[in-house]
């Protein structure tokens, strides 16, 4: 078991200092609002705790636990986190970074929710040194995160040939270029692997991030000298690398996984500061003990972490008022809920659009806008991590209904845990990712997207690289453009130049009719509000009105999480309104049984947040645990409490 | 009171300098220095999400140059650097100050989110005592205080009034934000509306109506353009529960023989009541009825004005509290529960629905409030003159475009025979200034028309044009003309409608809203999705969704074949929002687009509607480079040299010498930044009040 007394221990205290200063009560509010009485059940329904981080299922309600024994209530409670508008009792604002950007909004909902509720896209935001980027969709982040670390893999497999896990230079360097398969048979080139060009670091595509690794063989974030470390450096022996998909161009909030964005938005946007991980913190001399330096790491659901994830270690920290204010747990179940959160939709096919398909490939679109892309079965060996998802929700339209419908299909194998328990692991088979139209790769579009900024005196291009955007639900997210600046789509095509010079031309010369079927057909590739959709959830084949689960009427068969948790959730159901209406209300009668409330890591009795097994100012006597592991976490809650 | 808002009120005091930027509190070393980290191993500096910024080193000049200063509401146009004599002397400078302020992603030292995720913001309009309901989330809406900018949801277009995401609302689903381009000539319709029926139906012309006016039918039916058939917006008569029969677009308030408003009468089965005052209210979805005692009460459209609806969003959604007296109710008004409050300097009337949030209790001697209502240390986070700017800027906001094809129109006909124009009005008239019938005209200064040309390229691309619609005085003030103006294209008839179980909306108390208003359709194409809710992605979605009023329709859409359903959504797709200072655009009234703009010696590439470029001073810059801007034209862009006189911050009303945000005509302690003395910070000041 990785969750040690000592741990919890060291975790109440920090916590509970964090707790303690934002003393007002009431209600945290949301995006959505925590309102289990919400008829549509949209809203948030379990009142925030402080979930606490694991790396096994051995302490019910920990993270991992969660993600493993009950994975819908991970990702209906990773879904809380990005709903959840953060108030003044969560220490928003609190942690802030001296800069204008900062301290914008107070959910992650704000700016990615369309179509609402969902991970969708948003609106346009500025920042002081570019012209705006707008808020891009999270719909099958999950694939676009596997696909990231797969090629990272790839790459180091085929290229580290002596598999000393990085890329030696210039033996393993010089004279290679990276070359990976999208799918069977496409290949596609990401650069020199060599620095032929001299400016320190490798030649290759900026998606890829690359970090210097000194003679002990450890990554290096500096040189001798203080500046960053390059391959120049005498002491750099040779890289690691990282794909760094979410971003649409190099160093713009650039990061090989959606844990690491978040992360990220946490602090700067809303100045809520991560919790540190549970690993041990190696201190960098110029940091303060506030970065972690392990290149390579990776979450419980399997994203690759970095250093530059800005995480606070709580026992380091001395004043109170600086604690962190979100739990490493709060950030797994958020992580599983990203990672999981269904991908973009094929909208209704005609002539029209078939006949656009087409003309993507023949305008040259997929030459870049790559059409498919394959994961590959999970192989520890290859470190290939295949699908790491727990359920794919396919989508269909359905031409007789006129409307779009989902099946649900489980991605888990049933596998012994500790206690007893029976845990659903993700299978972790190959995928084939659909339409997802991008290469993943940056390219030069040419001067329309070129973005500058002021520096001392002078005048400096700040981006001329912009990633490949992917085209998945591109007909549900206006504007255009990493910038926004593109109202509608055949103005975003019209701006291609440079290296898509002769697709755009096409595009332009093309007749009226096959640029309309063109755009039809990217109009066709479609957001959708995933917890509305009519859903096969039981694999019945069948979608029925009044779907019934363990004999509780749970209206109709749509895809709502919740009808998959462990405890079926009981719903007020049909009822009269205040207006006279009969309508199906999903009031939640049992909250507290569903979400998982009764689980000894999760319960809080005085509602602090912080939960009674680290929380030594908890009710006495400690909760009875709930497993057959009894007597151990008994132990540990006494240990827990005795302490402060 | 919570050690942050200890914190942010000594910041207040101690640090606001023109030079300061944000409070740092609470900031360990470790995390600045962590940042220093990201930044350089990034390469560049990190990216946060934000609206505008003040930053004066912006080479494209979209950001905000200048620290903020408030902006002191005056009428008198003598008084340099107020409202009043920016209104009248230098319209485009007022315009601009008005649209930094919607687009300003406001900071925490201006006192924005200062109560985040707080839930006080009543379920229902008008409801009472909505200020201590918190922890009872079935009778609230939304949480507050959760956006630092007007622009994180009105956003599409970028730095336009555009449209935007959803947020909870009032129900689990949601509403979505709208665009408000044109918003000023929705207004305007909207006023003379109200005026219209007054006309018919207040026989003794106080402004209410009495029962005895009401003793017979009275049907209120208004045209959109004159000839025009006449729409139903109900009967004024009060129905069998005493309430007046009108579409939910109206929200009324119920006055006693004295005429005073009374919080709690719904109707007249209410004794005490002698009459009903009315607004319409064209800003936002609607809020359907409510069932109170047995009546069918409105909850009305959502907003009345620009400037209510502005000042009430600001403390909702960013926690920045307006003190602006022109929202106030004036004589037997209630505020939040109706009644008038004063005609804005923009001339529009107001009402007394809530919006001075800062009531200004107490007042510094210079006029300043000093009540600071959500407690954050921050005073007059919002002044009546930086109201009027934005009213000023809402009501100039462009109107969205057709940008068609060649083969577009042909969808407009169907849009007439289908029947979705018999709700989907497309033209309104606003009367021209008529003093005895009570029109204001036109009360704009210059209208923005975009017109799509069609490109050697074969496109059709939109410009603009400035139209000046002011005359200039002896004085030399400029006052708009007052002429009538007829709003085209702009597809709505200002009813809500029940368009059936597809558009209803189940609030948080489980209470179901039925009535929504009908979509302006214009700028449609570029404000997806569709719907009150947002839940609709594509026009066919939206389009078989309606049923109720619009089932005929529907059903005619439903049959039409997939040729001419294509066609008709090819006409939906070409009304469109586009971004009013990117677009090539005629502003000097010389019939031309230059491909090179120069004022003086300065040459600004290709004439567009930069309202800088028409300042009483223009922009001067530091020319650094010449760029291709996403349209393929090609721009200098540099640093502003000038920034003070261009915007007018050396005006004796606007100059601020302790940097403070307070300019000195308003500030207590002119010379030293903050407007309390430190030493009687959260104690005595009353020696500065009045």
């Amino acid at each position: 078991m990785t969750l040690s007394r000592a741990d919890l221990n060291r975790w109440g205290r920090g916590l509970l200092a964090a707790v303690l200063l934002f003393v007002t009560a009431g209600e945290a509010a949301a995006q959505f609002s925590v309102r289990p009485e919400d008829p549509t059940g949209l809203s948030i329904r379990e009142k925030r705790v402080r979930v606490i981080h694991s790396t096994d299922a051995s302490v019910p309600g920990t993270s991992m636990h969660l993600q493993q024994w009950d994975p819908w209530l991970a990702y209906q409670r990773g879904r809380s986190y990005y709903f959840r508008e953060w108030g003044t009792e969560d220490g928003v604002f609190t942690h802030l970074p001296n800069r204008p950007e900062a301290a914008a909004a107070t959910s992650c909902g704000v700016c990615h929710n369309t179509p609402f509720p969902s991970v969708g896209a948003g609106g346009n935001v500025g920042i002081s040194v570019r012209v705006g980027r707008n808020a891009v969709h999270f719909f099958g982040a999950g694939l676009l995160e596997t696909l990231a670390i797969q090629l990272r893999a790839q790459l180091i497999n085929k290229y580290d040939l002596n598999g000393n896990g990085y890329i030696d230079v210039p033996e393993e360097s010089l004279g290679k270029r990276a070359y990976i398969e999208s799918s069977a048979g496409h290949v596609l080139d990401f650069g020199s692997l060599h620095d032929d060009n001299g400016d320190g670091r490798p030649d290759l595509n900026p998606v890829i991030m690359f970090r210097a690794v000194g003679e002990d063989g450890k990554a290096r974030l500096f040189n001798s000298r203080g500046r960053p470390a390059s391959m120049r450096d005498e002491e750099t022996v040779g890289y690691d690398i990282a794909l760094g998909v979410f971003a649409s161009s190099a160093g713009d909030h650039q990061f090989p996984s959606v844990r690491m964005f978040s992360t990220g938005v946490f602090v700067t946007i809303m100045g809520i500061l991560p919790e540190v991980d549970s690993s041990e913190v190696q201190p960098l001399g110029m940091t303060g003990g506030f970065l972690t330096n392990d290149w390579g790491r990776f979450s419980n659901t399997g994203a690759f972490l970095s250093e530059v994830l800005l995480t606070g270690d709580p026992y380091a920290e001395k004043d109170l008022s600086k604690r962190p204010t979100i739990s490493e747990g709060e950030l797994d179940l958020l992580d599983w809920f990203m990672i999981n959160h269904p991908a973009p939709a094929l909208g209704p096919q005609t002539a029209q659009t078939l006949k656009g398909r087409e003309l993507m490939t023949e305008f040259g679109c997929t030459s870049c806008h790559v059409q498919d892309w394959e994961i590959l079965p999970a192989d520890p060996e290859k470190n290939l991590p295949g699908d790491r998802r727990f359920f794919d929700l396919e989508t269909e339209y359905n031409y007789v209904a006129n409307q779009m419908q989902g099946t649900l299909h489980d991605l888990t194998v049933p596998t012994p845990g500790p206690n007893g328990q029976t845990l659903n692991l993700p299978k972790r088979d190959g995928f084939v990712v659909k339409d997802i139209f991008t290469d993943l790769r940056h390219h030069n579009l040419g001067p329309r997207w070129r973005e500058y900024h002021v520096s001392g005196e002078h005048i400096r291009l700040e981006a001329a690289m912009f990633r490949t955007s992917p085209l998945w639900g591109v007909g549900s997210t206006p504007p255009y453009g990493h910038d926004g600046r593109s109202p509608t789509l055949d103005h975003v095509i019209r701006r291609h130049e440079g290296d898509a010079i002769e697709s755009s031309t096409a595009y332009k010369n093309a007749s009226q009719e096959d640029r309309d079927a063109l755009l039809a057909f990217l109009r066709s590739l479609v957001l959708y509000q995933p917890e509305s959709l009519p859903t096969d959830m039981n694999g019945d084949g069948r979608i029925t009105t009044a779907h019934k689960i363990n004999g509780h009427d749970v209206g109709p068969e749509i895809f709502r999480p919740e009808f998959m948790l462990r405890k079926t959730p009981i719903y007020e159901g049909w009822t009269e309104s205040p207006d006279g209406d009969r309508y199906f209300s999903y009031a939640l009668q049992n909250v507290g049984e569903s979400y998982g409330e009764y689980l000894e890591a999760l319960v809080d009795r005085d509602k602090d947040t912080v939960p009674d097994i680290i929380d030594p100012d908890a009710p006495r006597p400690p909760v009875q645990a709930k497993t057959e592991n009894e007597e151990d976490v008994g132990e540990l809650l006494a240990d827990a409490g005795g302490e402060e | 009171m919570t050690s942050l808002t200890l914190g942010r009120r000594r910041a207040a005091g101690a640090r606001a300098g023109r030079q300061s930027r944000r409070p740092v509190f609470g900031l360990p070393t470790g995390i600045a220095a962590g940042f220093g980290l990201l930044c350089l191993l990034a390469s560049t500096a990190p990216v946060a999400q934000a609206q505008i910024i003040e930053n004066p080193k912006d080479p494209f000049s979209f950001n905000i140059p200048h620290s903020r200063v408030r902006l002191i509401h005056s009428t008198d146009v003598s008084l340099e650097g107020t409202s009043g004599h920016l209104r009248a002397t230098d319209p485009f400078l007022f315009y601009q100050a008005g649209r930094q302020l919607l687009n300003r992603q406001f900071e925490l030292e201006h006192g924005v989110l200062s109560r985040p995720a707080t839930m006080d913001v009543p379920l229902y309009v008008g409801a009472a005592g909505h200020t201590t309901v918190h922890g009872v989330p079935s009778n609230t809406r939304f949480a507050r205080d959760h956006s630092a900018s007007c622009g994180m949801c009105h956003s599409s277009v970028y730095r336009e009034a555009g449209a935007g995401p959803t947020i909870a609302s009032t129900g689990g689903f949601g509403r979505n934000s709208t665009h408000f381009y044109g918003a000023g000539l929705v207004e305007m319709i909207s006023q003379d509306m109200r005026i219209k029926v007054l006309n018919q139906y207040d026989l003794n012309g106080n402004g209410l109506i009495e029962r005895a006016e009401v003793k017979e039918s009275a049907p209120v039916r208004l045209s959109p353009v004159p000839g025009a058939e006449p729409i139903d917006f109900g009967n004024l008569q009060p129905g069998a529960d005493g309430v007046p029969q009108l579409n939910t677009v109206f929200r009324l308030w119920f006055v006693d023989g004295e005429g005073q408003v009374l919080r709690d009468a719904h109707g007249f089965r209410d004794e005490r009541v002698a009459a009903f005052g009315f607004s319409v209210q064209p800003f936002g979805w609607g809020r359907g009825r409510r069932m109170i005692d047995g009546q069918s009460t409105s909850q009305g459209g959502e907003g009345t004005t620009l400037r209510e609806f502005y000042a009430v969003a600001s403390d909702f959604h960013m926690g920045m509290q307006a003190h602006d007296p022109t929202l106030q109710g004036i004589g037997k008004a209630v505020d939040e529960h109706g009644g008038l409050a004063s005609v804005s300097l923009n001339g529009a009337q107001q009402f007394a629905f809530g919006g001075s949030t800062d009531r200004g209790v107490k007042l510094a001697t210079t006029g300043l409030s000093m009540d600071d209502p959500d407690g954050d240390g921050i005073f007059a986070e919002l002044t009546e003159g930086d109201i009027d700017a934005v009213e000023f800027f809402l009501l100039h906001t462009p109107i969205p475009a057709v940008q068609p094809t060649d083969t577009s129109e042909l969808g407009r006909k169907i849009l007439d025979e289908v029947g979705c124009t018999s709700c989907h009005v497309a033209d309104w008239k606003i009367e021209a200034r008529n003093e005895e019938l009570g029109f204001d005209g036109d009360r704009r200064h210059f209208h923005f028309q975009p017109t799509a040309k069609k490109t050697e390229e074969g496109i059709y691309e939109i410009q603009g044009e400035v139209q000046l619609l002011y005359e200039t005085l002896p004085s030399g003030e400029k006052q708009p003309k007052g002429d009538a103006f007829v709003v085209e294209g702009i597809y709505t008839d200002f009813r809500h409608h029940d368009l059936g179980p597809n558009f209803y909306e189940r609030r948080f108390d489980g209470t179901l809203q039925k009535e929504h208003r009908t979509a302006p359709l214009w700028g449609l194409a570029t404000s997806s999705p569709f719907g009150h809710s947002g839940n609709y992605l594509s026009f066919y979605d939206v389009i078989i969704a309606h049923g109720g009023a619009a089932t005929d329709s529907r059903d005619a859409y439903a049959r039409l074949s997939p040729q001419r359903r294509e066609q008709l959504h090819a006409f939906l797709r070409t009304l469109v929002l586009y971004s009013s200072d990117e677009i090539p655009a005629d502003i000097n009234g010389d019939g031309q687009i230059a491909e090179n703009y120069v004022i003086g010696e300065q040459n600004y590439g290709y004439e567009r509607f930069d309202a800088r470029f028409l300042f009483n001073t223009p922009p001067e810059y530091n020319e650094y480079r010449w760029i291709v801007r996403p349209n393929g034209r090609r721009v200098p862009i540099g640093l502003f040299t000038n920034i003070d006189a261009l915007y007018g911050l050396d005006l004796p009303w606007r100059v601020d010498g302790d940097g403070d945000g307070f300019p000195d005509k308003l500030d207590p302690l002119p010379e030293i930044p903050g407007v309390i003395p430190e030493e009687k910070e959260g104690g005595d000041h009353d020696a500065l009040t009045r």
